[in-house]
């Protein structure tokens, strides 16, 4: 029986009963069916909230749908009902497709067990056989980094690892219907990469995915349709951007693509992105092809890429985190004064700023013909989440303008927003608008006393 | 009214198959929690065996001077009615908190629910195996001899595993709803210990008085279709009767009560 996934709410409805101590109790409950009366009832504590009223939604193979609204909008309700965890009190859910649930990571660990029995105890209830644990055993154990430490009991762990196995188990699911309350990542700086890409591949093979988040780049990013919860009912459904923008007012940063104008387009949208996605990611390193380097006869570029600093190469990076532009050219003629320049632009190809090697060496000295390589480095704490692409060339030092080989709007890089930069954002973890997001210095001093504002 | 009867008989039906197709989780999460009690522990579970021998000596002492029994009857019918009792006991007791200990998973992950029953189910059959190897020490001291009739007391353990079932599945959802009622079964079982011959013999009745509460406590049924057959004698066929039909009796009023339920108690937790 092969089933389209896909998940229907119809008038659905949850009524969320909240017992306190008293209801809870049996003693309360026969002594108020003693007394009987209507007034009695009402005492007895029971307090019915009205979770989420009336929601019809329709989400289909391969929507990826974000989930807004303000604490106490019903967003939890609505995942525990998405994930068939609630039933709805009134009308009806039809979930088909098998749906995994990743809301805290941790769920089911026993810290006084080994590492090892703690992926199988939690493998176990993401719904793996023992087959499929056995063979996704090594791989978890390599990932996490944990080494023989796996045998050791989880309580041992410094929480660094204990988070990396805990993500590494979570992470390894593969589910039709996938369910996120805000993104996972990890805290570790040498882990992020791995931890992003390895959740980009989770999310990339649902089917579905469901994020509830905060985050207008996290939902910008992931999600084609956004709903707006408010009052356990549906506000806004719709087009991700068009949604946000109402929901956090206009964004003020980078564009978000062209919006398509209807259901078809977009559609055909999730069904190319999926496609896009599935072929491969971004370059990660640019090499031109030989013959058709850009360039005249004096300097011609080979290629470029970006670095980190440990010399790993990138296609996205943390807010916070430096990287470097690399570039490889090859100085055919001598008795020429050369610099590198490059202009960081925006996803749509708008430039932010132009920066270019301004190092003395470059006009009184002229290059040797050879292979040269110049390195621009980016600091963490400028940019701000979202896409930059480069355009990078070769100038003549003296005369401005007078460029030898150039290429414009390569190597698209992500930049995701570091949310735990406090250096930046402080204890905020909502979006933040701008298209640069550089850590500058505030002073604040008082000036005068309470008697000096009252003289005024 | 009949329609709804069949829709929760089904729903029921239906949580209980999904939850044996993964008798893998059961099993582990059963595994992981008698493993967890006695993690760092040098003997770990045989604790359970050590815990219960002692008391099986002391209460086997104590009661058979009393009652003036002779030992070598006595006491292996005191430890094969009490590692019995235990098993049904702790089933019906952790029963109560099968779903509230559980809501961490219950609220997350989308599951069978009846997975959290069998999972108490599980982890008491553990235990009860390691209680049971008391039994061949007591037999062996004594020199009780063993036959075939011995083997009845399978069929007899199974159709007690499910009663205790049903009752399980009726005390977790109540204890869900209310959770003042986890004191009200504990109070009931201890009630119950007293009041079913574990410590005491049946015979010790007869000519006194109540033997009524032997004969309509079904309890006793239950307990007697296992303890017989291992103490060498077949079991008065009543008893099986009375557990069979205990067991048809209880299962429809258990499926019904939980499919009616099953829809609202994850709100419960």
């Amino acid at each position: 029986m092969s089933r389209e996934v896909g998940i229907d709410l119809i008038n659905a409805g949850v009524d969320f009963p909240v017992y306190n101590a008293a209801s809870l109790s049996l003693k309360n409950r026969l002594l108020s069916s003693v007394t009987g009366g209507a007034i009695d009832r009402e005492h007895d504590g029971l307090v019915v909230v009205r979770g989420l009223q009336d929601i019809n939604l329709k989400i289909s193979a391969g929507e990826r749908v974000g989930l807004v609204g303000h604490n106490g909008a019903g967003k939890t309700t609505m995942l525990r009902v998405l994930s068939g965890i609630y039933q709805p009190t009134q009308g009806e859910a039809r979930i088909r497709g098998e749906c995994v649930s990743l809301i805290d990571i941790s769920l089911g660990i026993d810290p006084e067990a080994t590492g090892r029995e703690n992926i199988r105890l939690r493998s176990a209830m993401l719904g793996f056989t023992p087959d499929q644990t056995r063979k996704c055993m090594d791989e978890i154990i390599e990932f996490s980094g944990l080494g023989n430490f796996i045998e050791m009991p989880f309580r041992t762990y410094s929480s660094g690892m204990q988070l990396r196995l805990a993500f590494a188990v979570s992470t390894t699911v593969n589910p039709q219907i996938l369910i996120m309350d805000e993104w996972l990542s990890t805290g570790d700086e040498n882990f992020r990469e791995r931890a992003e890409q390895r959740m980009r591949r989770v999310v990339d093979t649902t089917d579905i995915l469901i994020l509830a988040s905060h985050s207008r780049h996290l939902l910008q990013t992931n999600c084609d349709r956004v709903i707006w919860l408010e009052h356990g009912r549906v506000r806004r459904d719709g087009e991700a951007s068009k949604v946000l923008d109402e929901y956090l007012g206009p964004e003020t940063g980078f564009a978000p693509a062209t919006p398509p104008e209807n259901l078809e387009e977009r559609r055909e949208t999730v069904r190319l992105r999926q496609a896009a996605r599935a072929e491969k990611d971004r370059p990660r390193e640019i090499l031109f092809p030989e013959g058709e380097l850009p360039g005249n006869d004096v300097a011609k570029l080979l290629g470029c890429r970006l670095l980190r600093p440990d010399g790993s190469v990138v296609t996205s990076v943390l807010s916070s985190e430096d990287f470097e532009l690399e570039l490889t050219y090859r100085v055919v003629k001598p008795d020429h004064f050369l610099w590198t320049l490059c202009i960081v632009n925006d996803e749509s190809g708008a430039a932010l700023f132009w920066t270019g090697d301004t190092a003395p060496g470059c006009i009184t000295q002229t290059r040797e013909p050879g292979v040269w390589s110049s390195r621009l480095q980016i600091p963490g704490r400028l940019l701000a989440p979202g896409v930059v692409q480069f355009t990078i060339a070769v100038g003549d030092a003296k005369v401005m303008g007078h460029n030898h080989a150039h290429a414009f709007n390569i190597l698209p890089m992500q930049i995701n927003d570091d949310l735990s930069d406090a250096a930046v954002r402080g204890p905020y973890r909502g979006p933040i608008p701008g298209v640069f997001r550089p850590k500058l210095e505030w002073q604040t001093e008082r000036i005068s006393g309470t008697e000096g504002a009252g003289d005024s | 009214m009949l329609k709804n009867f069949t829709c929760s008989l089904l729903a029921a039906v239906a949580d209980i198959l999904g939850a044996f197709r993964r008798y893998h989780l059961i099993g582990t999460l059963g595994w992981q929690d008698v493993a967890t009690r006695y993690r760092r522990s040098r003997i770990g579970a045989f604790w359970l065996t050590i815990n219960m021998a002692v008391m099986i000596l002391a209460m086997g002492l104590l009661f058979g001077r009393l009652f003036g029994q002779p030992m070598a009857d006595f006491l292996p019918y005191l430890a094969v009615g009490q590692i019995v009792w235990g098993f049904l006991s702790s089933c019906v007791n952790e029963g109560c908190t099968a779903f509230s200990s559980a809501s961490g998973i219950v609220l997350q992950v989308r599951m069978p629910l009846y997975i959290h029953i069998a999972r108490v189910i599980w982890r008491n059959l553990i235990i009860f195996g390691h209680n049971l190897m008391i039994v061949p020490f007591i037999f062996l001291f004594f020199l009780k001899p063993v036959s075939l009739i011995a083997l009845l007391a399978i069929p007899g353990f199974i159709l007690m595993v499910i009663n205790v079932a049903w009752m399980m599945v009726i005390v977790s959802v109540v204890c869900a709803r209310f959770r003042d009622f986890t004191q009200v079964v504990q109070n009931a079982m201890q009630v119950l210990f007293f009041l079913t011959p574990i410590m005491w013999t049946a015979d010790i009745l007869k000519g006194r008085a109540g033997t009524l509460m032997v004969d309509l406590n079904p309890f006793n049924s239950l307990l007697d279709i296992v303890r017989s057959p291992m103490l060498n004698q077949y079991p008065e066929t009543i008893h099986w009767v009375i557990s069979a039909g205990l067991a048809i009796a209880g299962w429809v009023v258990a499926l019904w009560f939980y499919g009616h339920r099953l829809k609202r108690l994850a709100y419960w937790l």
